[in-house]
């Protein structure tokens, strides 16, 4: 799955505008996307489009245990 | 996707159907302010932040994000925290007590924040000093409180926390209970009768209750088919009803003969007002109910710690100012999460870690003297209906005629569809979703 950092600009407001028509399929973003005016969401967008491409991590939730641990200078539990 | 509307609604869904029905996606979790972190100015303001839970850890983090300079303090009563968020799923076994428990070692090391494991037990408003169990003293510059809730015992006869701690859990705070509720939903005898009765609104999680009560009805399916869930509920309305109501229906014959779950309104005497412990009877204002098990989730107020420091009103909850939360009783003292009095907002943790930003940044803004902005917020709450089921309610908030208000048309429920891999994604979205959270909260 893509994560929004990084993503072109353009994409981002694509999607979000057909989440916004319902003409692209969500289970959450049909919601989010109408929370938004046009003006803020290319706000996000130029936001996210500028920040360093990230690959999406599909994380389990010991990997969330353990990447708060190995931050951490004490022992996690 | 026709291949996926072909399946039941009790499935597993695999990455390859996922990207069949709706190509690649993907969750925004990217911080708002960029870090940056260096060592303090000896005239640096100092923030204290008193719990650090959900909202405390997250206001400590993008703080630290608003303002390199400024000094961080939080006072946590606990080493560890054990998370609410997907504590549920203990009980029904999909997940242990240790994957939810996270600490403020991150937090302290990452972002250069003070940590202090002490319990709090005062305040002096005009001195701008905070007391500990421990004896000693902070001064602040500004103070944020974030110490969850408390339980109204009082609001049900023979009922109290140590009849909770004992053989009467309410589960609702993470921890031992909830292994004592598994334990005894495991014991239960073939053919007996659970009770969960949840709280009057406001309360913290609207749909936990309802998540939970879903998890034992889909044990009892696989494990005790001839058991019965009994939902004793003050209300005539909860979140989500609809989608949890057609999810019941779907997986445990909800409203037919041999129903695994029953679901009954304030009004055909759902509320409970008595508990017998001996006999394990609740008296409600329909009549009695005997049970095997009985999980009572008390009506709730603002920690404790909110009370103790004068910060509640008459609702016992505490009211602020929607551009900030700053307390409307005492100057620059915030209030974060489940004590606050977010209008619309629901006491979520998602809810609680919107809020610790837009209140990051009206501190940093107003340490450093600029005009508060508006402020957007946000909440999404995911939850399970069963395993494999989610639902879901989202909305985005601005302040709108003085209260915090659903903005743009984005208020909704999860639709009722006869897609079925709809709630099969949900379910997946929220398991990488809290995943994704409690990073964003702890490291
Ligand atoms: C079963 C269940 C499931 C849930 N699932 C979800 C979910 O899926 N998604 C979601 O968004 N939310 C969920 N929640 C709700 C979520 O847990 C809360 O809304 C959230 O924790 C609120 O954050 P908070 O900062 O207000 O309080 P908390 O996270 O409770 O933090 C309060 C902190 O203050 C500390 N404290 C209190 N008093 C003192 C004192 N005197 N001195 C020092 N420290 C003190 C406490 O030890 C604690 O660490 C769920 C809740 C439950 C019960
Ligand atoms: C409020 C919290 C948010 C949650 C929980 C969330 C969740 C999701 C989910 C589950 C998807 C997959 C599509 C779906 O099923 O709905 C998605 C996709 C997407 N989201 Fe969000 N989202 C949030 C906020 C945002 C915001 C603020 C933006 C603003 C730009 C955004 C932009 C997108 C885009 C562009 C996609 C499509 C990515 C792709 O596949 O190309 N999201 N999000």
């Amino acid at each position: 799955m893509p994560s929004l950092a990084g993503m072109p600009a353009e994409q981002i407001i694509e999607s979000m505008m057909a989440f916004k028509k319902g003409t692209r399929p969500a289970i959450i973003m049909d919601r989010v996307s109408r929370g938004y005016t046009d003006d803020e969401i290319k706000t996000m967008a130029y936001f996210f489009t500028k920040q360093p491409l990230k690959q999406w991590d599909d994380t389990t939730l010991a990997e969330s245990v353990a990447a708060q641990a190995a931050g951490s200078i004490g022992a996690p539990k | 996707m026709s291949q996926l509307e072909n399946k039941t609604f009790d499935q597993k869904v695999t990455r390859r159907d996922l990207i069949k029905l709706f190509g690649a996606s993907a969750v925004a979790a990217s911080g708002i302010f960029g870090a940056s972190s260096q060592a303090f100015a000896k005239s640096a303001a100092h923030v204290v932040i008193l719990g650090g839970g959900i909202g405390g850890s997250t206001f400590a983090k993008y703080l630290r994000f608003a303002d390199a300079d400024v000094k961080i303090t939080i006072i946590e009563q606990y080493p560890e925290y054990i998370t609410c968020l997907r504590s549920n799923d203990v009980i029904a076994g999909m997940h242990t007590l240790d994957e939810l428990t996270f600490n403020l070692e991150t937090i302290k090391s990452k972002y250069h924040v003070n940590v202090v494991i002490d319990t709090v037990v005062g305040a002096d408003f005009n001195k701008k000093t905070v007391r500990t169990a421990k004896g000693d003293n902070f001064s602040y510059d500004k103070l944020v409180v974030s110490p969850g809730i408390d339980f109204k015992f009082e609001d049900y006869e023979g009922y109290d926390a140590e009849l909770a701690a004992t053989d009467f859990p309410h589960a609702y705070k993470a921890g031992p209970q909830t292994l004592k509720l598994r334990e005894q939903m495991l014991n239960m005898r073939q053919g007996g009768t659970a009770i969960i009765a949840p709280p009057q609104n406001p309360f913290r999680c609207p749909p936990g209750p309802y998540e939970r009560a879903s998890f034992f009805a889909e044990y009892f399916k696989k494990h005790n088919p001839t058991a019965k869930l009994i939902v004793l509920d003050p209300k005539e309305r909860f979140t989500k009803d609809v989608p949890f109501k057609k999810a019941w229906e779907r997986l445990y014959g909800y409203k037919s003969d041999n129903a695994l779950i029953e679901w009954v309104a304030g009004s055909e005497g759902g509320r409970v007002v008595r508990l017998d412990a001996a006999t394990k009877t609740v008296e409600t204002d329909g009549g009695d109910f005997k049970a095997d098990l009985i999980n009572i989730i008390p009506n709730q107020r603002a920690g404790v710690l909110a009370q103790k420091l004068g910060l509640t009103n008459a609702s016992g909850w505490c009211s602020i100012d929607r551009y900030s939360m700053e307390s409307e009783l005492h100057k620059e003292v915030y209030v974060l999460g489940d004590s606050a009095i977010a209008d619309a907002m629901p006491k979520s943790g998602f809810s609680a870690n919107s809020q610790a930003k837009v209140c990051a940044k009206a501190v940093a803004d107003t340490l450093k003297g600029k005009n508060l902005e508006d402020p957007v917020y946000a909440n999404v709450c995911y939850s399970l209906a069963g395993e494999n089921y989610g639902v879901s309610i989202a909305a985005v908030y601005e302040v709108r005629d003085g209260l915090i208000q659903p903005k743009g048309e984005s208020a909704g429920v999860s639709e009722v569809t006869e897609l079925t891999a709809q709630p099969i994604l949900e379910s997946v979205y929220q398991k990488n979703w809290q995943r994704q959270f409690v990073k964003d909260v702890f490291s």
